[in-house]
């Protein structure tokens, strides 16, 4: 018999092993890893969130890597150097280097089409008077080219009113000077990123033998330097938490093979989760990876609740007297979790079904080839079997926990019982963030938070808006309300208005005769200017510009970041803010002026975003519990089912409202980590409240000293997100096996 | 560099009623700056777009309390150009107001440096900036001076755009200043005596 069933072990871990190569191999051709943040946003309903969602790291001056480097410009010039020759880097910004000259193609050659010329003789002679005392002032041989071809200077109005830098020193309060590396790749890009930060630090070392006295900051700055720490913290406290996890099941079971054992539908249940997510999905979130792999933490106790009563009996009889519960309690963790799959957003929707499909595998692989790899019984008594003598309460114990959890909630009953500030989600420390702050007010760079947007579904009508909110925010600048805009008008006027500008160019003999007047009374020369009657004829000729001549020149970017065109709503043209605007008075000036314009408070957008986000989820929930009651009462006697909903929902309330009293507004982490404290809480008052429920207790509470210890290691984190998963799941857990334990009584029905 | 020029031609604020010197030190010691006086200048200026040099006449003007210098273009029309610390402000004939942050320019932080040198008559600072020669009793070309300080630039971007510095003077007077581009263009600005009976037209080259 024994040789039969080793034979029978063997052929089902053989088995089990080619279904997971299997689902393996379908899973190596699809897998796709994505960091796209955007899949956990849920579908965005207002303007300002549909704006965000679609922008999300790509806002003008996303891109932007702010260099504070200490004030010495010899050592600046040399790194601007440096920098512009990085092939990472598309444009460096620096207050000390010069302009150019003048202005890059396409707008040069299109000037006389982008702004306005006043070409009568009177207009003539005007700017070339201007360009005579022009001359009283200094001259140089390139200035002096620019004006044979543009005497007026039009190219370079419209070169001012693009920029948006600062007038002032870009100097910090501390005296150091900040230039800025714009990034080719966006911001959300992390390799990209990663190796254009390298590219700067390697330069910064160059020019200043140290890097000692540089600080770099920006979006993308950020998630590199986060994204390094939160790998190196996230692998270490992971291996601290197996560790934690693998001492306490030794001091439980005692035995390497349980060890062993318990991995196996671990195992089982990530390989199916990411075989049923790239199947469905074509990729895998490394969010879904990260956050799947710890919700599908419950399904270590599946094994623990077989193999402690395997200790004793016979693996068929162990898996008999498990297998009616663990089935019980593993569906409606699936349940839970596939709740998310109706959550919205594609992200979180993987999320749900990677946990779902990984709880179903590691169920399959406890119940099938575990009883065939389990060796017999070896009764002994454990170290941890004196658990036994701790005595049961009341179930009125359970009134207790709810008094508790009514009490603490009362007691904070004055703080909000939700985060959505996406900063207190951010790991960025908060002072990191001020210094970014620092930055971007000392170059100008523009306000991130706030944005005037216009839309239509055809371009030609959005850049007459455009051009309207253009002139708009001018007056806004006029009154006060605002330091200063950029926006894409004086690159992409209207094509009827450059078609206007266009008609308004004399004939060449016409605007030589008016050329040769104006300059009668200067002392100028006649010829020096037949560049200028060269280039007005061709100018008649040019067919207005388009977005699509932009293509290839270094406007590209900019004119990506600022306009650009959505599948569902056509054409949006951003403008970009300098300073700190009053955004109450801002949004009443241009409704009074422009009720098209929308002004976009992007902070408050991902605010909402993440509340609409959150009620959703407890939407979802809410109605999960519902279906849960219903599985209970079907599978259960009803007095049972109340009990385990009860207490299950008693936990979750005392850990929520604990949680709230000890570290304030629950924030999106902490509503995961609930999550799993759910299926965990099934899990613990499924089996305690069983009518003989003395076998399961060395395995509840193995499943709740493990869990604890591993996601105990977790809490200590100082990365939020492992802070508040940690933190939530190690006392939620403590939680439910306290009520159940508590709650109940042996032999209770 | 057009601004380079600007500027230099604000040295010619660095002058002042000093004895008779006989070493670079004595003499740059006895150029200081000459409180809020105007300074009245007449320059010609050539170039490719003028069928003739055009001369300009103006003044300079330094506010020892703000520390501020600023050219005034009055012929043949007015410009403002007006140095800060931090800036540079021109404002040509159309009102237009064009301001560019000082340190922009590394070679003009460099000129600016000796122009405050000279200023303070700080012969040490001076020579940091410039390779200055003082010469007595060689009138040159211009026979109403009988002194020339020469300065070359040190700072290697500076002398790419600026060859030589030429200030003249007459005994404690500085009457002229000749500036010997990069670019082998050279320019000159001729110090009139303040205005008496409208005698600042005969200044010629």
């Amino acid at each position: 018999m024994p040789g039969t069933d080793r034979r029978r072990g063997v052929m089902r871990l053989l088995l089990w092993l080619l279904c997971l190569a299997g689902l393996l191999a379908l899973t190596a051709q699809r897998l796709e890893l994505s960091y796209d943040l955007g899949l956990f946003l849920p579908a965005p309903q207002t303007p300002a969130q549909k704006l965000l969602v679609e922008r999300l790291g790509e806002s003008p001056g996303s891109r932007y890597v702010m260099i504070a480097v200490p004030d010495n410009a010899p050592q600046i010039l040399d790194l601007a150097r440096r920098l512009q020759d990085l092939p990472e880097i598309q444009a460096v910004l620096s207050d000390l280097l010069p302009p150019p000259g003048s202005p890059p193609e396409p707008v040069f050659r299109h000037r006389f089409l982008l702004a306005d010329m006043d070409w009568s003789e009177q207009g003539l002679g005007r700017a070339l008077n201007d360009r005579l005392a022009d001359l009283g002032l200094g001259t140089s041989a390139a200035f002096e080219r620019l004006v044979t071809r543009d005497p007026a200077l039009l190219s370079l109005t419209i070169m001012e009113s693009l920029n948006p830098g600062s007038a002032e020193p870009w100097l910090t309060a501390s005296g150091q000077r900040v230039m800025i590396a714009v990034t080719r790749a966006p911001a959300f890009d992390m390799d990209a990123q990663a190796l254009a930060v390298q590219s700067i630090e390697t330069a910064v070392m160059a020019s200043f033998g140290s890097l000692d006295a540089a600080r770099l900051s920006g979006a993308g700055v950020f998630g590199v330097t986060l994204r390094s720490t939160i790998e190196a913290e996230a692998l270490w406290r992971s291996v601290w938490a197996s560790v934690a996890l693998i001492s306490v099941l030794l001091l439980f079971y005692r035995s390497l093979s349980v060890l062993i054992l318990a991995a196996l539908p671990l195992l089982a249940g990530l390989v199916s989760g990411i075989a049923a997510v790239s199947v469905i999905f074509g990729d895998v979130h490394g969010i879904t990876l990260a956050f799947g792999f710890t919700l599908l933490g419950v399904a270590i106790d599946y094994p623990l609740h077989y193999l402690s009563r395997a200790r004793r009996e016979s693996p068929a009889q162990a898996l008999r007297v498990t297998l009616p519960t663990l089935s019980l309690s593993a569906l409606s963790t699936i349940l839970a979790y596939g709740a998310l799959m109706i959550g919205g957003a594609s992200g979180m929707a993987q999320l749900g079904l990677f946990s779902a499909a990984g709880v179903g595998g590691a169920l399959l692989t406890t119940a099938w080839l575990l009883p065939a790899l389990t060796p017999k019984p070896k009764p002994e008594k454990t170290a941890v079997e004196g658990v036994r003598l701790v005595p049961s309460l009341r179930p009125g114990m359970v009134g207790l926990l709810f008094t508790g959890a009514l009490l603490l909630a009362w007691a904070g009953a004055e703080r909000p019982w939700w985060s959505s500030s996406l900063t207190d989600l951010s790991p960025v420390p908060a002072g990191k963030l001020s210094e970014e702050r620092e930055f971007r007010q000392a170059t100008g760079a523009p306000n991130i938070r706030y944005l005037v947007a216009a839309q239509d579904p055809q371009l030609d009508p959005l850049l007459n808006q455009a051009a309207a909110l253009d002139a708009t925010l001018n007056a806004a600048v006029g009154e006060g309300l605002l330091e200063g805009f950029a926006g894409i008008t004086p690159l992409l006027p209207a094509p009827a208005v450059q078609r206007q500008r266009q008609s308004a160019i004399p004939q060449t003999q016409a605007l030589a005769d008016k050329l040769a007047r104006a300059l009668q009374p200067l002392p100028f020369s006649p010829e020096a200017f037949e560049l200028f009657l060269a280039d007005a004829a061709a100018s008649r000729q040019l067919a207005p510009l388009t977005v699509d001549d932009y293509a290839g020149s270094e406007f590209e970017a900019l004119l990506n970041a600022q306009l650009y065109l959505s599948a569902d709503r056509g054409w949006t043209a951003l403008f970009t803010l300098q300073g700190e605007p009053d955004p109450v008075a801002l949004a009443a000036f241009l409704k009074a002026r422009l009720p098209a314009a929308m002004l976009v408070d992007l902070r408050e957008a991902s605010e909402s975003l993440v509340a609409d986000y959150r009620e959703r989820t407890l939407t979802v929930l809410g109605a999960v519990f519902a279906v849960l009651a219903l599985l209970l009462s079907w599978r259960l006697r009803p007095a049972r089912a109340v009990w385990t909903i009860t207490i299950v929902l008693g936990a979750i309330g005392f850990t929520a409202a604990a949680l709230r009293w000890f570290s304030g507004p629950l924030d999106l982490y902490q509503l995961a980590g609930l999550l799993l404290v759910t299926g965990i809480g099934l899990d613990y008052a499924l089996f305690l409240g069983k009518r003989d429920r003395d076998g399961a207790e060395h395995a509840v509470f193995a499943c709740m000293a493990s869990t604890v210890a591993a996601f105990g290691v977790l809490a200590a984190s100082s990365i939020p997100a492992l802070h508040s998963l940690g933190s939530t799941v190690a006392l939620g857990s403590a939680v439910c096996f306290g009520a159940a334990w508590l709650g109940s009584r042996p032999g209770r029905a | 560099m057009r601004i380079t020029h600007s500027v230099l031609s604000l040295f010619a604020l660095a002058i002042s009623l000093g004895a008779d010197a006989a070493t670079l030190a004595e003499r740059v010691a006895g150029l200081t700056a000459p409180g809020d006086a105007e300074l009245h200048y007449s320059e010609s200026r050539s170039s490719g777009l003028l069928t003739k040099p055009v001369i300009y006449t103006g003044r300079l003007a330094f506010d020892q309390e703000q520390g501020t210098l600023t050219k005034w273009v009055d012929e043949p029309r007015k410009a403002r150009l007006t140095l800060t610390d931090t800036q540079l402000e021109a404002q040509a004939g159309d009102g237009r107001v064009r301001r560019l942050p000082l340190e922009r320019q590394p070679e003009l932080a460099a000129l600016l440096a000796g122009l405050r040198a000279l200023l303070s008559g700080d012969a040490e600072a001076l020579q940091a900036v410039f390779q200055a020669d003082y010469l007595e009793g060689m009138p040159g070309e211009d026979e109403s001076a009988d002194w020339v300080l020469q300065l070359k630039p040190l700072y290697p971007e500076l002398a790419g755009r600026l060859t030589l510095l030429e200030l003249r003077g007459s005994g404690d007077q500085l009457t002229r200043i000749d500036s010997l581009m990069g670019s082998g263009e050279r320019q000159s600005m001729l110090i009139l005596p303040p205005p008496q009976a409208g005698a600042e037209n005969d200044a010629g080259n």
